[in-house]
């Protein structure tokens, strides 16, 4: 600990005018923020943190070079793992600008990631820069001081693979994580989790590299296996995600039946149909997914000569309890959506446990044609989910423009607030494009009681 | 043993055997010299002997540790001093001192300052400012300060002007009579051995052997050049 903070005592006293410039410029970015933060949405201002900590990386790793050379370090007298250790985490001071920025981005964002983990990874990944710039410093050296030759210079391609290999599986990990939408502390707790695994792997090649001169050389018997592997490895999820991507793009599953009904080819679904052999695959049935893929004449077929439900909802894990009605919504066909509401007329407010509608389904996801159709047919634009979103909230969200002036249009309320106390509005900021439309729906006093606002604050 | 090598191999992975069966012993207070042509591999051992570089075959031992192994516990007595090392150009020559102080727990800083006027160096000149025998002086001010028992030295001398030499020699002299510390010194200046080494390491074509400093003339060849 004594070793550590002289190491980041020497850092902080002798880079003054790095650390002063790079801290300087960090705080510049808040004041802006501060001053104009009324500018954009708070995703975008997010988007802006994230970029700007992304230059403040890179800055990080030209500025901290050669303070020491390894030579000097090695000669110091302490472990070559302590020397390690105290050297990569007292570089943190470098990377504070990145994970000031990088957090806010993250907060901005809105990343679905416990702030406290959001904030463990970003020094994590300061952390792994600092051992990755270590190791840059331990072999350039050895490598300037050998003969040039094609196997000497075959290190570069080598390295150039292990540090794909390993931001594959930092980067598969985390897609993983997101994709399978767990709680946000759970999430962190792995990604924290990973982060610290990812650290120690780090930190043992560093080391093994501080001791095993060859690992700087390319040994042609012991890395060409290493990176034949590797290269499989990389390459084993492409080709099968490439040869599988019907089946991985495909919500529902891949089966004979579904297949017929995706090709349109009536003859097989038929023959299926009357054997009563229809399956159930990943909470789909085959009306639910005549429905999602708008195929009118499958469902037909479907739903008169088999004992098909048009109550079925989905039980799956991607759009769990979306009914034929979501469905058809989201597939944007106006003759499936018709042929629904033949069968049922008050499916065109059909409920999901969240109280999701046809109307928010097509709203959140820019069927603008779909919101149309359904607001014509008389469908309730002001019906709130179980997190008190409306369509217009919904389509705000997700800065579906032309949805969003529909439901404008057909008078879905601007004043209505989700249970984060927000409005369509608040998603789209204040000085979005769409604000005359809005400006055109709500009340005068909304706007007058927000400016005397904004002017008591500034005094 | 202050340093023990036996056959001692070492074998740049893709590259060249620099030695093949080295054998040396330094003890307590005695001074070697290391001599040979450009290339020969006098930093490579100095590399070797501080831990920079691992032997490819046999046994080095310096101060009865290997001086790969990550768990070494006398380092504490050993400083390196070489035209290779750099520091960062904004350090000031008090900040380097500083810094190096703390890990030597026996580091003299009365002495340190009798030093830094010896070799008449600006502690508050910044290392950017300085000339490379300027920088090497504030090495040997931080050497000496430390107290160690074993100093390794590559390749200092043949940048410092004709004054800091002999202040410098008149230094290590004074060590060597007081028998304070082991001293190995790397060098292509042959006259610089003369009266300060007991012995020298000459190293030629992988092979190196241990002379006696009257030896140094026969070893270059430079009767015939004479």
């Amino acid at each position: 600990m004594k070793t550590y903070l002289h190491f980041l005592k020497s850092n902080l006293l002798y880079n003054k005018v790095e650390l002063s410039f790079s801290y300087g410029l960090t705080g510049l970015v808040f004041c802006f923020y501060f001053y104009l933060r009324e500018v954009g949405s708070e995703a975008m201002t997010g988007m802006n943190f994230v970029s700007i900590a992304f230059y403040a990386l890179l800055y990080a790793f030209f500025s901290n070079k050669k303070k020491f050379n390894l030579k000097y370090l090695v000669s110091l007298p302490m472990p070559k793992a302590q020397m390690l250790m105290v050297k990569t985490c007292s570089d943190i001071v470098f990377f504070a600008p990145f994970i000031c920025l990088g957090f806010a981005g993250g907060i901005l964002s809105k990343l679905e990631v416990h702030p406290l983990a959001l904030f463990v990874l970003l020094v994590q990944a300061a952390i792994l820069a600092s051992l990755v710039l270590f190791d840059s410093d331990v072999e350039q050296p050895r490598v300037e001081n050998t003969k040039a030759s094609f196997v000497n210079r075959l290190v570069f391609i080598r390295n150039k693979l292990d540090f794909l290999f390993s931001l594959g599986i930092v980067g598969g990990i985390a897609a993983v994580v997101f994709i399978s939408k767990i709680d946000e502390v759970a999430a962190g707790l792995i990604l924290v989790t990973i982060g610290f695994l990812g650290i120690g792997l780090k930190y043992y090649q560093s080391l093994r590299l501080l001791k095993d001169e060859s690992l700087s050389y390319f040994i042609v018997k012991r890395d060409m296996l290493k990176m034949g592997l590797k290269a499989s490895l990389i390459a084993a999820p492409v080709v099968f995600m490439h040869l599988n991507s019907d089946k991985l793009n495909s919500p529902f599953g891949s089966n004979k039946v579904f297949e017929s009904i995706l090709k349109n080819d009536l003859g097989t679904l038929e023959k299926y149909v009357e054997t009563g052999e229809l399956p159930v695959s990943k909470g789909y049935t085959p009306l639910l997914v005549a429905g999602r893929v708008g195929n009118v004449e499958a469902f037909n077929l479907i739903y008169s000569k088999a004992e098909s439900s048009i109550d079925d909802v989905v039980s799956g894990k991607k759009f769990f309890g979306y009914g034929v009605a979501h469905l058809s919504a989201l597939s944007n066909n106006l003759s499936m959506m018709e042929r629904v509401l033949s069968i049922r007329p008050d499916a065109l407010d059909m409920k999901t446990s969240q109280n999701k509608t046809p109307l928010m389904v097509a709203a959140s996801n820019c069927k603008a044609e779909m919101v149309d159709y359904l607001l014509h047919k008389g469908a309730n634009p002001n019906i709130q989910t179980a997190k008190g979103e409306t369509a217009l909230i919904l389509a705000a969200k997700r800065s579906c423009i032309a949805s969003t002036a529909l439901l404008l249009e057909y008078n879905a309320n601007p004043l209505v607030k989700d249970k984060k106390g927000k409005m369509a509005l608040d998603y789209f900021g204040e000085n979005s494009k769409l604000k005359y439309l809005f400006k055109r729906k709500m009340p005068k006093e909304h706007f007058e009681a927000k400016r005397a606002l904004a002017s008591e604050e500034k005094l | 043993m202050i340093i023990e090598a036996i056959n001692v191999v070492y074998r740049v992975p893709n590259g060249q055997t620099v030695y093949e069966g080295l054998s040396l012993q330094v003890r307590p207070g005695e001074f070697l010299g290391i001599l040979g042509r450009n290339g020969a591999g006098k930093t490579t051992l100095m590399d070797l002997l501080t831990g920079y570089r691992p032997i490819s075959g046999g046994s080095l031992k310096v101060m009865g540790e290997e001086p790969i192994s990550s768990h070494r516990r006398n380092k504490d007595q050993i400083f390196v001093l070489s035209h290779d090392i750099q520091i960062q150009q904004s350090h000031k020559v008090s900040n380097y001192l500083e810094f190096t102080s703390f890990f030597y727990p026996l580091y003299d800083k009365k002495l340190e300052g009798e030093l830094v006027e010896y070799f008449d160096l600006d502690p508050s000149a910044k290392f950017g400012s300085l000339s490379t025998g300027q920088k090497v002086k504030a090495q040997i001010v931080a050497a000496f300060s430390c107290m160690p028992n074993l100093i390794l030295m590559d390749e200092v001398t043949a940048v410092l002007d004709p004054e800091s030499r002999k202040k410098f020699f008149d230094l290590l002299r004074t060590v060597k009579r007081r028998q304070e510390c082991s001293v190995v010194m790397a060098t292509n200046i042959a006259e610089d051995l003369n009266g300060i080494v007991d012995k020298v390491l000459f190293i030629d074509r992988r092979k190196a052997t241990v002379h006696k400093v009257d030896e140094i003339r026969h070893l270059f060849n430079l009767e015939d050049a004479a």
